[in-house]
């Protein structure tokens, strides 16, 4: 009776080892889904991380009536909508954070920024190579529950910030 | 971290080589060495996710040697379930992480109502080692390898950084020797080197370069490109896939060379290739060779007549697109080239072959471009419009000012990456750095140091240093 007990201790050994990890790697994925790593900063941190690094902490967000201007967006469809909006019209710098109500609403979001971009780079051809080269080297990123669109000398600090905002 | 990083190259990689060196000539200790090294590069990006491959490693290792217990035992059927539910289990894990954010998102447009999901972050390199931990279970199942009795050893085999976040896919029957016994010397150091250097130049001075361009052209928007531009656009991005994913893929040889191993070369010169068919026995050699090992020959391959092949085809295929991302535009790209693979082998035939050399060529390059329209893409209304745009369909114009500054911009890279794509130059460097005469070897070193110089000033200077193929 030992001996087979042993034997088959011996050779199933192996599959309780794999089975306990596997229950491990579920615990691991539903703590990994709750804690939502991928898609959950806060949009008040995100927004002062984004803008200390782009070096635009002091500015003041634009109304929805700017965003609708610009990109065709209701803020009121989204959970938030945070637009800093160029200063004049020779100004190209603007940083916009859309926390998205649903993560279908990202490409919308994303095709409404192309279109403000292509605005942009239509306004400032010809006469505005400094704005040019600022647009042509905007960030534009989606993470999460997030899209981060920035035209801005720190552009990539602030797309790296946000990055580093969902670890 | 990433191997074309300054970080990398002057602090990660001096230090582990230091130590891997230094340890006693006892390939465990080394193996140990590889395995520490490599937790901490993938700890460096991603701490939290160290967790799920460790957990990975386990059930794999545990599920090997389960496997070949019930096989020793005579217990087939038990092997055979066992060795489903492991593969499942790491297909589950692949395929939660990577794709249930992109299936919610489909569900979620036909329903009337949106099923809330939060969209988790990637692991990075999960594409690779899960490919890797499947083809293991697969090989002993099918009694192809023994299994590893070492954790340590086959801890080492899975996450080894050199191919860990972007390959090659790293077979554990074409390592299993060298886990055990590997060569070290100071030419295969050299050589290794050699690679690492190629390597790091294709991906910081071209890759980079080229994807500059791309991206600027991007930017530019459909109404403002040329049919110039945009096809300049698609050279600049056929050329920064190439040496960016090349360039990584040499990398990766070469540290496995001064490590001891020699994996697998992942491209051979795929833009020389004279049709589709041919191009895809040249590119990412070890993602098609695992498919077809793993998923078209059990469906079945081309037995059973020309319906349930051409099934088999677009199916490896499909899968194929699916891997490269969770996205329609991968689907749609896999499916181009299932779809281009069956015309050339039950179409056209020894039709194709029978066209000059540089008609076919051109064809295969054309085929080639426009599949990386799709593939880079965002959606697919995008990969549509931008070959609009590249046939003069909604664009500004055949050619602009715009793409005349493009096609100055990037005259001498793109003209040398082209170069660059044959294996002309190639050939030469083992006729300069092996020559028996000194002035040659000095020559080499000087185009190596180079390489190192120019690279590393770039690196430096540098804001722009992507990884495409990081994604997976």
């Amino acid at each position: 009776m030992m001996e087979k007990t042993r034997e088959k201790w011996g050779y199933k050994k192996w599959g309780y080892i794999r089975n306990g990890l596997v229950v491990l790697l579920v615990l691991f994925v539903i703590l990994d889904l709750w804690g939502g790593r991928g898609g959950d900063a806060d949009m008040e941190t995100l927004v002062a991380e984004v803008t200390k690094a782009a070096g635009m902490e002091g500015g003041r967000p634009a109304g929805a009536r700017m965003v609708k201007r610009f990109y065709g967006l209701n803020p009121g469809d989204y959970e938030s909508v945070v637009l800093y909006a160029p200063a004049d019209n020779m100004d190209a710098r603007e940083l916009l954070i859309v926390k998205l109500a649903t993560p279908s609403q990202r490409e919308e979001v994303e095709k409404a920024v192309q279109g403000r971009l292509d605005v942009q780079l239509d306004s400032f051809d010809g006469y505005g190579a400094e704005q040019t080269a600022l647009l042509e080297a905007h960030v534009l990123r989606a993470k999460g529950d997030y899209v981060l669109y920035i035209v801005h000398e720190r552009a990539d600090e602030a797309g790296a910030a946000f990055e580093k905002a969902f670890r | 971290m990433i191997f074309s990083s300054i970080f990398f190259i002057f602090v990660f990689l001096p230090v582990v080589l230091a130590v891997y060196y230094l340890v006693p000539f006892r390939y465990q200790l080394k193996n140990l060495v590889l395995l520490l090294a490599s937790l901490v590069f993938y700890a460096w990006g991603e701490p939290v996710y160290v967790i799920l491959m460790l957990l990975g490693i386990g059930i794999n290792f545990a599920g090997g040697l389960e496997i070949e217990n019930y096989l020793q035992s005579g217990r087939e059927r038990n092997a055979k379930v066992a060795c489903i539910v492991i593969v499942a289990v790491d297909l589950a894990v692949l395929g939660f992480y990577k794709y249930y954010g992109f299936v919610l998102e489909n569900v979620n447009a036909v329903l009337p109502f949106d099923i809330p999901y939060h969209e988790l972050a990637l692991p990075i390199g999960i594409s690779f080692y899960t490919f890797q931990t499947i083809s293991y279970i697969i090989d002993v199942y099918r009694q192809k390898v023994g299994a590893q009795r070492s954790f340590i050893t086959f801890g080492a085999y899975v996450c080894m950084f050199p191919q860990l976040i972007a390959g090659p896919i790293v077979r554990y029957s074409d390592v299993e020797k060298q886990l055990a016994k590997r060569t070290l010397s100071v030419e295969k150091f050299g050589d290794g080197a050699m690679w690492f250097l190629r390597g790091l130049g294709k991906k910081v001075l071209l890759a980079n370069t080229m994807g500059s361009v791309f991206d600027a052209i991007m930017a530019l928007g459909a109404a403002n490109t040329s049919v110039l531009t945009a096809w300049i656009g698609c050279f600049a991005y056929t050329m920064q896939i190439y040496f960016d994913f090349g360039g990584y893929s040499d990398m990766a040889v070469g540290l496995g060379k001064m490590l001891g191993f020699e994996f697998m070369k992942n491209f051979d010169y795929p833009y020389t290739a004279k049709s589709v068919t041919e191009f895809w026995r040249r590119w990412h050699i070890s993602l098609s060779s695992w498919f077809k090992e793993y998923v078209y020959i059990p469906l079945g391959g081309n037995r059973g007549g020309t319906k349930k092949a051409v099934r088999n085809l677009l199916v490896v295929w499909a899968l194929t697109g699916l891997w490269h991302g969770a996205a329609w535009n991968f689907i749609f790209w896999g499916l181009y080239y299932g779809i281009i693979l069956c015309v050339e082998k039950y179409i056209l035939k020894e039709g194709l072959a029978k066209l000059p050399a540089v008609c076919r060529h051109v064809y295969t390059m054309v085929l080639v471009m426009l599949g990386w329209v799709l593939f880079s893409s965002p959606t697919l209304g995008r990969a549509l419009s931008y070959t609009g745009t590249m046939f003069g369909i909604g664009g500004s114009g055949v050619a602009d000012a715009t793409g005349l500054y493009f096609l100055g911009t990037c005259l001498v890279p793109g003209t040398v990456s082209a170069i660059l794509c044959a294996p002309l130059v190639y050939k030469w460097i083992p006729r300069i750095t092996r020559a028996k005469e000194w002035y040659k070897q000095v020559a080499g070193a000087v185009i190596y140091i180079g390489i190192f110089l120019v690279s590393t000033a770039y690196l430096v200077n540098a804001t722009y240093n992507p990884f495409l193929y990081f994604r997976f």
